[in-house]
């Protein structure tokens, strides 16, 4: 399912939170409400963690990570790091990384199998992706754009890209990320997906300001929610037809 | 992840390539569509991954397989082989996977060649197998990231002996960029090898297809033998990529709003602020708009003026708006609407250009205008010219008259009114006073004196309302005229003997001394300086007949220090008073600049001291014997009554009131007709009605005439329906 939430009015949930299959991040807020929802949906299964990162409340943009690990920026302080890490569960690594470019959640995006980043990232950094987030790693371009990471957003399920990515790009796209692509906007037309939306393999928060046929894409992309034909419409729809005659 | 596998299970390698595999979290199915042709095997080891069919005939040895590998589907054809090569017995299709070293971790050892091979024997057995052999421990860890559909005809398996080919690799997946290239791989050569001797399949041509999520490729091979791989570039089309529209779901083109323009019509409108109604005022005497604050510009309708009146009104809403485009919508004249169309741009959500085209209607209003308000006013004027002559005749008017009406000079006049001794001019504006000023100036002589009025004050902004009045005295010298000069103006202007003919009146007076032929000209400045008056008006002339003419030869007369006319012919002429023809022999005797003109019987114009009371100053400073009997002022030319019924020509009025027939009038003609120097000034037009009545009459020769060639054809409107207007235009 697809949820809609704010971040003190904004509608940029990418930008305050990370979400995986195995956690998720959420930026520390004046008040809980943006917090409430996420602990709404995912308490049951994952933790969600309450955290700053160097200080800022842009965590969605500082790091990325899927279930099997977390980078974080250099820049994170030792008692984040550690607050962090203890509220990580055990399989998820946790590693820094000294990384010039250290938005990593801007540069990077990533589902639990392969990582497309940005073209100029560091050698050093691909390496640490590939050992702590278990990855393959892409050195990828969204339609033009470098910033990987603000332009798509990626499950193990499928992706939504820039809108302007053209379908060859796409094809490449999901080529290498072997699950199926859509160009669409989020917030109701814009085109930076990852900063919109956050999605992992049941469940995706977008903007409060989506629309209603935005949100219809999102889910029917990451195959969140009811929407998929069932056994009986597809597989055991032959025999019962059988029978009933 | 599977290409780290330390082990190498070659079927996790499917995790890689394709996502056929059913991992818990990589849910993306595909599913593989089995054929249900029979007589096809299936490899059961790679999990359904292969479907392979093969053609019904197998003697033609054309054998297709379909590799499903996910989503990517490849059709080779290896159907013929060289001649002189013996058949193939094993043809394998090697999906290799070659991982580079470097993007593993440090702890991971270098994974070389990890192979699907797919082989196709004659006897149509397939098999996929893991080839991990092939990896060999000394090759160098590769720098690039792979993955590698190869290609290779295995000559191995024709002769033990013969050394294994290698690969040629058609590699669709590099890991940056996914056209596919399709390369001989040298370097992934080991040394031990020779180099590639046969090659048989060549010429690949790349159906490069995009199908939703994957690639086809089409392989066929028509070419013999050669040694190195060619393939076609085919550019891929750029495609057209749609989105949905953010808002109603539609599919759209993206754009940097993502919305379609329906929808975004319903959220921004660009014209807003832009009023869709105004009104223009329009004058219907002078037929203007009025284009705020206060000027008025003669627009037609569907003009580029009336256009840019239309768009000064909408300025303050389109300052915001880029215009682009603006043109009329087609309205009844007499509907009093006008309607523009306008195509604006102006930049949305986003950094979007929207561009909407609207229409703008305009109510036509008429109001009379500020000028038009005057002269409906009749004495609503802020300027007057006074012309006044003091003559007791109008010629000089009438000249006047023809001179305005040549040079447009009454263009902005509001009124004229004619007044004795002159004419009134009225002006709206004081400039347009000073320019009939200036322009008389330069025509006759005159001097002119400015009076203003006070007609209102406002102090408290400091503003003044003046009603000007410029008052223009022209010299009451006219043609024909004899005069006395003052003695200092007549030493002024080379000693000139004081009685002189006043033969012509330009910008300065021209006067021509009888009895010498010695010509000057006064200036208006300088008239004003001494002024004199005519001794005679032109109704005190009198008619004498000439009884002899005696031209002086030029010898005879005085040596010359002055300037002396050269059209003029001096002559001594015994005249005869007309009236006393019969009574009295009294002749006199004078001496006139017209010898050229006259002759003996001709009948002269003159005027006769010996029996004019005269009051002038100048002439009693004069002695006695100095003063002429008789001056011959101009020869008289055939009977008025006569010239009047041959005229053929006509001029044009100011006014109907300003055309007269009077004696004067007729003079005025008169001169026009003898002096071609004084009609320059003057548009003289055909009269119709007289060419055709006097054509045929043709006596009288030597009556000065007119020629046709100096006629213009009057300009004639026929009056039809729209009636006054037509007629204003003549005028």
């Amino acid at each position: 399912m697809a949820v809609r939430a704010q971040f003190e009015g904004n509608n940029e949930v990418g930008v305050f939170s990370k979400l995986t299959n195995a956690y998720c991040l959420v930026a520390i807020g004046g008040s809980e409400n943006f917090y409430s929802v996420f602990e709404g949906e995912l308490s049951e299964t994952i933790p969600v963690i309450h955290t700053s990162l160097a200080g800022c409340r842009i965590i969605g943009r500082m790091c990325v990570g899927n279930r099997h690990g977390l980078l974080v920026p250099s820049t994170t302080t030792d008692q984040e790091l550690q607050h962090i890490r203890n509220a990580l569960p055990d399989s998820v690594a946790l590693q820094r990384v000294e990384e010039r470019l250290s938005a990593l959640g801007n540069v990077i995006t990533c589902n639990d199998y392969v990582a497309l980043v940005h073209p100029d990232i560091d050698r050093e950094t691909e390496e640490i992706i590939t050992d702590t987030l278990k990855t393959e790693v892409f050195r990828q371009t969204v339609a033009e754009n470098v910033l990987v990471g603000s332009y798509c957003a990626i499950s193990n399920q499928g992706g939504l890209v820039h809108p302007k990515t053209t379908v060859e790009d796409q094809d490449e796209l999901s080529s290498l990320l072997q699950v199926p692509l859509v160009a669409g906007t989020v917030n109701r037309g814009s085109d930076v997906i990852g900063a919109g939306l956050v999605v992992n393999d049941w469940i995706a928060f977008c903007g409060l300001d989506t629309t209603s046929t935005e949100l219809s894409v999102v889910e029917s992309v990451f195959k969140l929610g009811d929407r998929q034909p069932s056994n009986i419409t597809t597989e055991m729809r032959e025999s019962l037809i059988d029978s009933m005659t | 992840m599977s290409i780290n596998s330390r082990e190498g299970h070659p079927l996790d390698l499917s995790r890689n390539i394709h996502s056929t595999a059913t991992d818990g979290h990589s849910g993306h199915h595909i599913p593989v569509t089995k054929s249900k042709s029979p007589g096809i095997p299936i490899l059961g080891t790679s999990k359904e991954l292969l479907q392979v069919a093969q053609g019904p005939e197998s003697t033609t040895s054309v054998i297709s397989f379909t590799l499903l590998l996910g989503k990517v589907s490849m059709r080779g054809y290896t159907s013929s082989h060289s001649r002189q090569t013996p058949p193939l017995t094993h043809v394998r299709f090697i999906l290799s996977l070659t991982s580079d070293s470097s993007s593993h971790s440090r702890q991971t050892p270098p994974l070389p060649h990890v192979r699907l091979l797919l082989s196709l024997t004659s006897d149509s057995v397939l098999s996929l197998t893991s080839d991990s052999s092939s990896n060999s421990r000394q090759t160098p860890p590769l720098t690039h990231v792979r993955f590698l559909l190869s290609l290779t005809s295995d000559s191995s398996s024709h002769s033990r002996q013969a050394p294994p080919l290698t690969h040629v690799r058609l590699s669709p997946l590099t890991h940056v960029r996914l056209l596919p290239s399709l390369t001989s791989d040298s370097s992934s050569h080991s040394r031990q090898t020779p180099p590639l001797t046969h090659l048989y399949c060549d010429d690949f041509r790349l159906n490069f297809t995009t199908i939703p999520c994957g690639w086809e490729y089409g392989f066929s091979r028509n070419k013999p033998i050669i040694t190195e791989m060619e393939y076609m570039k085919e550019k891929p089309t750029p495609s057209v990529n749609f989105i949905l529209c953010c808002q109603c779901g539609t599919h759209i083109e993206p754009n940097p709003t993502n919305t379609c323009v329906s929808c975004l019509r319903t959220q921004v409108d660009i014209t807003e602020g832009i009023p869709k109604q105004g009104v223009l005022y329009f004058c219907r005497n002078c037929e203007r708009y009025l284009q705020p604050p206060s000027h008025w510009v003669n627009a037609s309708l569907e003009s580029r003026e009336l256009l840019s009146v239309c768009l000064k009104k909408l300025k303050a809403g389109l300052s915001k708006v880029h215009l682009v485009d603006a043109g009329f919508v087609w309205t009844e004249p007499h509907s009093q609407r006008i309607k523009v169309k306008l195509s604006v741009q102006k930049e949305v959500l986003n950094s979007a250009m929207l561009q909407q085209v609207f229409v703008v209607e305009f109510v036509v209003n008429n109001q009379m205008c500020d000028d038009c308000h005057r002269v409906e006013a009749k004495d609503f004027w802020r300027a007057v010219v006074q012309l006044r002559q003091k003559t007791d005749h109008k010629k000089t008017f009438y000249y006047l008259e023809q001179l305005i009406l040549k040079h447009k000079a009454h263009a902005h006049t509001v009124n004229i009114k004619p007044l004795y001794d002159g004419l009134d001019f009225y002006y709206a504006h004081k400039n347009d006073a000073r320019k009939l000023v200036d322009f008389l100036e330069t025509v006759v002589p005159c001097k002119y004196n400015i009076a203003q009025e006070l007609v209102t004050h406002d102090p408290h902004n400091n503003t003044f309302t003046y009603k000007h009045t410029f008052s223009v005295a022209i010299v009451p010298i006219c043609k024909d005229n004899v005069v006395c000069l003052p003695q200092k103006l007549a030493q002024s202007l080379g000693n000139i003997n004081p009685i002189c003919v006043c033969n012509k009146v330009t910008q300065a007076i021209h006067i021509i001394d009888p009895n010498t032929l010695q010509v000057a000209e006064i200036s208006g400045a300088l008239f004003y300086r001494w002024p004199f008056s005519s001794l005679c008006s032109p109704k005190q002339l009198v008619e004498f007949m000439v009884m002899q003419v005696d031209f002086i030869p030029e010898k005879e007369q005085s040596k010359r220090h002055f300037p002396v006319s050269n059209k003029h012919v001096l002559a001594d002429v015994w005249v005869a008073r007309m009236t006393n023809a019969g009574l009295s022999d009294q002749q006199h005797f004078c001496r006139t600049f017209l010898g050229h003109l006259l002759s003996a019987g001709d009948v002269v114009l003159g005027f006769d001291f010996t029996n004019a009371n005269i009051n002038n100053r100048e002439l009693e400073n004069i002695k006695p014997e100095k003063v002429p009997d008789v001056v011959i002022v101009r020869k008289v030319f055939g009977d008025k009554t006569q010239r009047n019924k041959k005229r053929r020509w006509k001029l044009r009025h100011l006014h109907e009131e300003t055309a007269s027939n009077d004696r004067d009038y007729n003079d005025f003609l008169e001169d026009l007709e003898e002096d071609a120097n004084y009609r320059q000034g003057v548009n003289i037009y055909k009269d119709n009605s007289k060419i055709a009545v006097d054509a045929d009459d043709t006596d009288d020769e030597d009556l000065p005439q007119i020629s046709l060639q100096e006629m213009l054809d009057d300009l004639h409107i026929e009056e039809d329906a729209t009636g006054g207007e037509g007629a204003e235009m003549i005028e």
